[in-house]
């Protein structure tokens, strides 16, 4: 992959005003929720496992919002800006620009991550579990970012219009988070208990609970894993096809 | 004549009350439940642990499908807790206990979320729309919360202070950059 288009991305997306003030955004979020722990008095009588799962919710709820938003727009946006018929005409293949706007995105991720570390660690302060926590919001966050930035770009290409590709991204998004709306008698049996088991958010939002609250071992919750990696392998093929249709045409 | 109507009925709303309190004792007694292990819990979150319990059929006819669950009350908050947290959710189910006969169920919980607690044990049946519960044990899942709130003061503070910093930084390197362009 080209490694000036990697950068390009990142400067692109670092860089620019937007990318240092949603990191802003997303610090002022997370400074928001770790003071409401100490000061609010509901919050202050959580149990300090559950305000981790709380905030590594938080943490993944904006990663993927920002990502799901850079993914959507990624194509798109160069059509509409007529530089995308420039960038296919370099020597890079189409494949090489769509994988070097998600490694772009997965760095965003990174930043977001670096930045909410602090709070992870003042939160997690005596417990022991700052590094099984940080771990973990660090591989489940990757994983999320990947699927969903690649099924955004892979929209993005589809689609040809920003707008459309944010709002189709965001109802899948959507979709695929309807366990967490769902009632826990809703989530034991009949399609609650299937979308439940195969929803990716679902999986990333048990298996924190598993981990900080419950201290599971990683081998018991094989099962967890499973539905994240063919969520991974899938949205890859998804984006390798919807590359294999990028062409000159227009946008809106 | 209603001072006579008065005491005709009243005896018979007597006669009528003890016979229907007779009748629920009957009921209550017919099964029993008993908390044998242990008799009080203090651990910290994360812990796993057993409830044993004894159940006893009172009465000279065999029961079937006698449903033995935990119930925890959170009785520094006032209310019932979600026991799916605590993988306790999942009652187990006798299905036949003979007259007069004992039966000990293990039910597994895992110990999540600090508070005091008191904890029992109930059992229910499809024929009988009352249920027996165990004299409760008292659960004390102790808090591990040790967080630093000078720390976490600052922390709030000077994370988006320096992301605000950063953020002048850029925005000033991109205004000299495009000053140095356009000379």
């Amino acid at each position: 992959m080209n490694q000036f288009l990697i950068n390009k991305e990142i400067k692109e997306n670092i860089f620019a005003t937007k990318g240092i003030l949603w990191l802003f955004v997303s610090s002022l979020m997370l400074s928001g929720l770790s003071l409401g722990f100490i000061s609010i008095k509901e919050l202050s009588l959580m149990a300090q496992n559950e305000i981790l799962v709380t905030v590594g919710k938080v943490i993944l709820g904006i990663a993927l919002l920002i990502t799901i938003i850079l993914g959507s727009v990624s194509i798109s946006n160069e059509r509409e800006q007529a530089t995308l018929e420039s960038l296919l005409l370099t020597p890079n293949s189409a494949s090489s620009i769509a994988f070097g706007k998600l490694i772009g995105i997965l760095f965003i991720w990174l930043l977001v991550f670096v930045t909410s570390i602090p709070y992870i660690y003042v939160l997690s302060y005596g417990t022991g579990l700052f590094l099984s926590t940080s771990v973990l919001i660090g591989i489940l966050g990757s994983v999320l970012v990947i699927i969903f930035s690649g099924i955004s770009i892979a929209y993005s290409i589809f689609l040809k219009s920003s707008k459309n590709a944010i709002i189709v991204s965001i109802l899948t998004l959507l979709i695929t988070s309807i366990p967490i709306f769902l009632s826990t008698t809703m989530k034991k049996a009949g399609f609650g208990k299937l979308i439940d088991s195969v929803s990716p958010v679902s999986n990333v939002m048990n298996l924190l609970k598993e981990v900080i609250v419950k201290r599971a071992d990683f081998i018991s919750l094989i099962h967890y894993f499973i539905p994240l990696v063919i969520y991974v392998v899938a949205a890859i093929l998804f984006l390798k096809f919807a590359v294999s249709k990028l062409n000159f045409e227009g946008g809106e | 004549m209603k001072k006579f109507y008065l005491l005709l009925i009243l005896p018979l709303v007597f006669i009528g009350l003890s016979i229907s309190k007779v009748s629920a004792q009957d009921v209550s007694s017919s099964i029993s439940v008993e908390i044998t292990t242990p008799s009080s819990v203090e651990v910290y979150p994360g812990v796993e642990g057993a409830i044993t319990a004894n159940v006893t059929n009172n009465t000279s006819s065999d029961m079937t499908n006698l449903i033995v669950y935990i119930t925890m009350v959170d009785v520094v908050k006032n209310m019932t807790v979600n026991l799916e947290d605590y993988s306790a959710d999942v009652p187990v189910v006798i299905p036949e206990l003979k007259a007069n006969q004992s039966e000990t169920v293990t039910l597994p919980i895992i110990y999540v979320y600090p508070s005091e607690y008191h904890l029992y044990v109930t059992v229910a049946t499809k024929d009988n729309l009352d249920i027996i519960s165990s004299p409760s044990i008292p659960v004390n899942i102790i808090t591990l919360t040790k967080i630093d709130y000078p720390l976490v003061k600052i922390t709030s503070i000077a994370v988006p202070v320096l992301l605000l910093l950063a953020f002048g930084f850029v925005s000033i390197q991109r205004k000299r950059r495009n000053m140095t362009i356009q000379k």
